[in-house]
């Protein structure tokens, strides 16, 4: 399946795919509505680790055999037809025991009080995934890479 | 080819969805003495305290046994299992027959031996029925002074629930802290400090000796003489496997059924996945219970691959859990006590916040992290997979710890996704 890769030769940490994420995540899907209108801004699904000059954007890896999915105690997460690994937010009660089993530290939380995971669910029904199509580098690529 | 799963929870459902993946067309039969699709047990306390509604219980779609082609019978207890006839029987005399059989029977609540106890009124905290009688009480006005046997993970969140509803907890443990299985003393008394602030309270190292007088205030005698008045007791001394049905059968038990890497029992038809066998634990290397849900799922997944015909092999797990009361994060796995020689601790404490880590020969072994949540998986994977952390020991122990810490070999690793880009199941 086709899977987001970070290429860190590229990544200045500006964190663009975090705010755009934010964006794609959002109800109107509008920049400035998203951070200036609309309440209940959501989490960015993606995080950018930088550490002096070395710095990538990171997400879920949608694994073939999710630890996440298998973990979940109320089934909020599945793994869809196409390979993606989705969380259904309404169902999940911040238990965090996906967060305690992802091997790559990929699950962020909501922002404030509110006890959800996010994750990246490759903006699903966008034809690239928003942090990979707003990147001004392309330090984030979306390719179908197969197993290695 | 004939499929019958005895239980309908965890590692049923990770059963049909694991035959599924094999076998389209087998009979799939799932019989639950309980009269509800598939719920999540750790839920129960979450309902309780009516933070999920009923519907939210449930772990997959209304449609999921339509959808795998299983035959559910609700409200059906299997009373035996007859190997020599491939069949299972119900307590009301059907007769089942079965190809492969996997029992997933689950654990059942401990009653310990305390004297009167038959006499008078208790709950379990571990089925949703024992939840809404619990519910129906409370809801009734009849609950004015609590009381929780136990202060093992169950009774914690059957404390936290009830607190919740505004009702004073008071909590009888044998031990000397709290969650004796999963935390040593000192992130055990933290923990109970954020517990004590909303309300709980502790009487440690005593036992429940007898149960006196009763209708509505039941008196408690507790093993040092002192009685405690409660209208509500709930008894949650630990779980034993439900191996009562293979009890007789010519298999080997010890705590649990005993299962091979292939989830099967020493009788080829009959597998077992979950709280009721002995899978593999990396870390003791021993077949052993470790009842967890992600573990129960991994196994009922294998279990069901295994028995639709394709061969495969369960990689095992440790424990694993993730807890919180009152909003207050606790994260484990593995071991969290240095044995041998070549065993080492690294501690990190604030006011708010745990982290310990406990290493073998530079290898992380396990882990207590309380008060914070973000990255713990990255943790679990270098236990599971032995990774050697001398080279960034003093990293994982700083707040914030991710994958820019690891070595860039590894680091790569995890930005890839692992060479397959599958994480094998952690739990
Ligand atoms: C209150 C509570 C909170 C928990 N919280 C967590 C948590 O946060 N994280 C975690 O990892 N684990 C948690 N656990 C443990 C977890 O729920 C179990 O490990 C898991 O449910 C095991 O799944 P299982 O499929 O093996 O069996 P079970 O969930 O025990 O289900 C077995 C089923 O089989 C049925 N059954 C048994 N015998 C028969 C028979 N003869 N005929 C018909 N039906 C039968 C039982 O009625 C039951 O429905 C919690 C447990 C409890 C009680
Ligand atoms: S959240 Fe983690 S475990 Fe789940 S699919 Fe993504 S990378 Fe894999
Ligand atoms: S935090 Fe949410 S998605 Fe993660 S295991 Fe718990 S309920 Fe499932």
């Amino acid at each position: 399946m086709k899977r987001i890769y970070a290429r860190e030769e590229y990544c200045v940490g500006c964190r663009l795919c975090e705010i755009f994420c934010v964006v794609g995540h959002s109800k109107s899907k509008d920049i400035i509505k998203t951070y200036k209108k609309e309440p209940d801004r959501p989490a960015p699904r993606v995080a950018v680790w930088e550490d002096g000059p070395l710095s990538f954007a990171f997400q879920c890896r949608h694994c073939d055999q999710p630890s996440c999915v298998e973990a979940c105690i109320t089934g909020a997460l599945s793994k869809n037809e196409e390979g993606t690994v989705l969380c259904n937010e309404d169902k999940c009660v911040g238990c965090w025991t996906c967060i305690t089993v992802c091997p790559f530290g990929a699950i962020q939380r909501e922002e404030g009080e509110k006890k959800k995971i996010v994750k990246c669910n490759l903006c699903s029904g966008e034809p690239e995934p928003y942090c990979v199509s707003h990147c001004p580098n392309r330090a984030i690529v979306y390719e179908e890479r197969g197993v290695e | 080819m004939k499929y019958v799963i005895i239980g309908n929870s965890a590692a049923s459902v990770g059963a049909v969805e694991g035959i599924r993946k094999v076998d389209p067309e087998g009979i799939i039969t799932v019989i639950s003495e309980e009269s509800y699709p598939a719920y999540s047990r750790p839920l129960i306390s979450y309902y309780l305290a009516g933070k999920v509604k009923e519907e939210d219980m449930y772990i997959r779609d209304p449609d999921f046994y339509e959808n795998n082609r299983v035959e559910l019978l609700l409200d059906k207890k299997v009373s035996r299992i007859e190997p020599e006839q491939n069949t299972v029987k119900l307590e009301e005399g059907q007769s089942i027959e079965y190809d492969r059989l996997l029992l997933a029977s689950g654990s059942s609540p401990f009653l310990p031996p305390i004297k009167g106890i038959e006499k008078q009124e208790y709950h379990f905290f571990n089925y949703f029925d024992d939840i809404k009688e619990i519910q129906q009480k409370i809801q009734l006005n009849q609950v004015t002074r609590p009381l929780i046997i136990g202060a093992g993970l169950v009774g914690m969140k059957a404390a936290e629930a009830i607190s919740l509803l505004g009702l004073p907890v008071t909590v009888i443990e044998l031990g000397p802290h709290i969650l004796g299985s999963i935390l040593s003393d000192v992130p055990a008394r933290m923990v109970q400090r954020k517990m004590e602030e909303h309300g709980v309270r502790f009487i440690f190292e005593k036992t429940v000796k007898e149960i006196t007088w009763g209708e509505e205030l039941q008196g408690v005698v507790l093993s040092d003489g002192q009685g405690v008045l409660t209208d509500l007791l709930i008894v949650a001394a630990g779980v034993r496997p439900r191996i009562e049905l293979v009890e007789e059968l010519p298999l080997s038990k010890n705590q649990g059924v005993k299962v091979n890497e292939y989830m099967q029992t020493d009788l080829e038809n009959i597998y077992a996945a979950g709280d009721v066998a002995e899978g593999w634990d990396l870390l003791q290397e021993e077949n052993r219970v470790i009842p967890i849900w992600p573990g129960a799922y991994r196994q009922g997944h294998v279990a069901g691959m295994n028995m639709a015909g394709l061969k495969t092999k369960d990689s095992g797990g440790f424990a694993v859990n993730s807890i919180g009361f009152f909003g207050f994060s606790i994260i484990t796995a593995g071991v969290f006590e240095a044995r041998e020689g070549n065993e080492e601790i690294l501690c990190r404490e604030e006011p708010d916040s745990y982290l310990q880590l406990v290493f073998r020969d530079n290898r992380l072994l396990g882990f207590i992290k309380l008060g914070e949540v973000g990255q713990a998986g990255i943790f679990t994977w270098l236990i599971k997979e032995g990774i050697d952390c001398n080279s960034f020991k003093e990293k994982i122990l700083r707040p914030g710890f991710c994958l820019l810490d690891l070595p860039e070999e590894l680091r790569r690793d995890r930005m890839r996704g692992g060479e397959t880009i599958e994480s094998p199941g952690c739990a």
